[in-house]
């Protein structure tokens, strides 16, 4: 069975739900604490749950980023283990510049949300398609162009950078697994498909060997169907986001 | 059209600054001390003075619980003060406030930012200070920096 850890630091809230739904796929979860370091190259591989890591101080992500621990998951992931950051530890994985980790250095930001309505944190149903046509360890289980619906809270989510080339590599590398898209699937660059103005809808990023994910949306808060607006007949069936944590079980098979 | 500037601190502990200490210390830097305060400036049509005297109240800005202003920086002369503002914020949600909300109607538009003052003992401490704000305190993608 895999093992994952799921890396608990300060201020993070979502390491239940997290473990729960790596659980579900007959996985292993840990909740893992950032300054508990012994034998975390043990796991096969490392989940950054949501929250706000160190109240997201100076800003969303980057005093975790600066951590010590995050040189040893840059070791694992360099290794090809699977690291996976969600909404904050998404973030965190921007902030330290493991994604999309074409330079030795942040080539990217989670920008304040650019939305028509709501100033600040935004907390919504969204749906994102899988844009990638190359499998790797978070869409085995997906079909390409899938659309699935997931929510998102955060008041900074915006894929943004300030290099121009960046998207091009991105687009030709395919590394843009999740982009926000509507009910068709249509990318369409306006509210409410694209909930924060994200650069081309970029939802999340995988690097370019296919083992590291930053997603801002919550698979874990969809791993049930119960969870899911309208859908709380269908119980304790699987959720659309569970294809992601099932995707990784395969992976490390 | 003139400007008024205004400088919001904390006179409770600021808890982001210490963090910041503690987090450039573990980047491996001497540092003195961290401080932090939000840095507002405001181009108006309208009298300065009176402005600068409603400004100070609106506890939008200033709660006066916890915070304490100015509209002039005093600076320390062994601290480096950075300022960090977003490249693309024009502050239009809280202007809007600041203008329908509070009748604040002689803003024409306004500035926002954090004002960081780092207390560096070195010769260097500019370039020290900018080389800590590129790792830290700023993210080139979507902000930008000035030292003031």
């Amino acid at each position: 069975m895999s093992k994952i850890a799921v890396i608990l630091f300060p201020g993070i809230n979502c390491e239940n739900e997290t473990a729960r739904a790596i659980e579900s796929v007959g996985m292993k979860a840990d909740i893992v604490r950032w300054n508990d370091t012994r034998n975390l190259d043990s796991y096969d591989g490392y989940v950054l749950p949501g929250g706000w890591s160190y109240e997201d101080r100076i800003r969303a992500g980057v005093i975790a980023a600066k951590d010590p621990v995050m040189n040893i998951i840059k070791e694992e992931a360099e290794k090809g283990k699977v690291v996976m950051g969600i909404c904050n530890g998404c973030q965190i994985i921007v902030e330290s510049g493991i994604i999309p980790g074409l330079q030795d250095k942040v080539q990217m930001a989670l920008a304040p949300n650019k939305n028509p309505f709501v100033s600040g944190f935004y907390c919504t149903w969204i749906k994102i398609k899988n844009f990638s046509k190359k499998k790797n360890a978070f869409n085995l289980k997906l079909n390409e162009g899938e659309v699935m619906n997931v929510p998102i809270a955060h008041g900074e989510g915006r894929f943004a950078t300030k290099d121009e080339t960046l998207v091009r590599y991105l687009l030709a590398n395919d590394q843009l697994l999740f982009r926000y898209c509507d009910e068709t699937g249509n990318i369409a660059d306006k509210f409410p498909a694209n909930p924060n103005g994200s650069l081309i809808n970029i939802a999340g990023i995988v690097n370019k060997k296919g083992n590291v994910l930053a997603m801002m949306p919550h698979p874990e808060r969809a791993a049930w169907m119960r969870q899911v607006p309208g859908m709380h007949s269908n119980g304790e069936s699987a959720g659309p986001g569970r294809k992601i944590f099932e995707s990784i079980r395969e992976y490390l098979k | 059209m003139s400007a008024v500037e205004l400088f919001v601190g904390l006179k409770i502990p600021d808890t982001t600054a210490i963090t910041t200490f503690h987090t450039i210390e573990k980047m491996g830097y001497k540092i003195g001390k961290v401080k932090r305060e939000m840095y507002y400036k405001f181009e108006i049509d309208g009298d300065a003075e009176k402005f600068s005297k409603k400004i100070g109240k609106v506890d939008v800005l200033v709660n006066a619980n916890k915070n304490k202003f100015s509209h002039v920086l005093e600076k320390d002369a062994d601290a480096v003060y950075v300022l960090v503002s977003d490249t693309d914020d024009k502050c239009e949600g809280l202007m809007h406030v600041l203008k329908e909300r509070l009748e604040l109607k002689e803003i024409t538009s306004m500035e926002k930012g954090v004002l960081w003052a780092l207390y560096i003992d070195a010769a260097d401490k500019e370039k020290i200070a900018k080389e800590i704000a590129s790792k830290l305190l700023h993210n080139e993608n979507y902000q930008e920096i000035k030292i003031v």
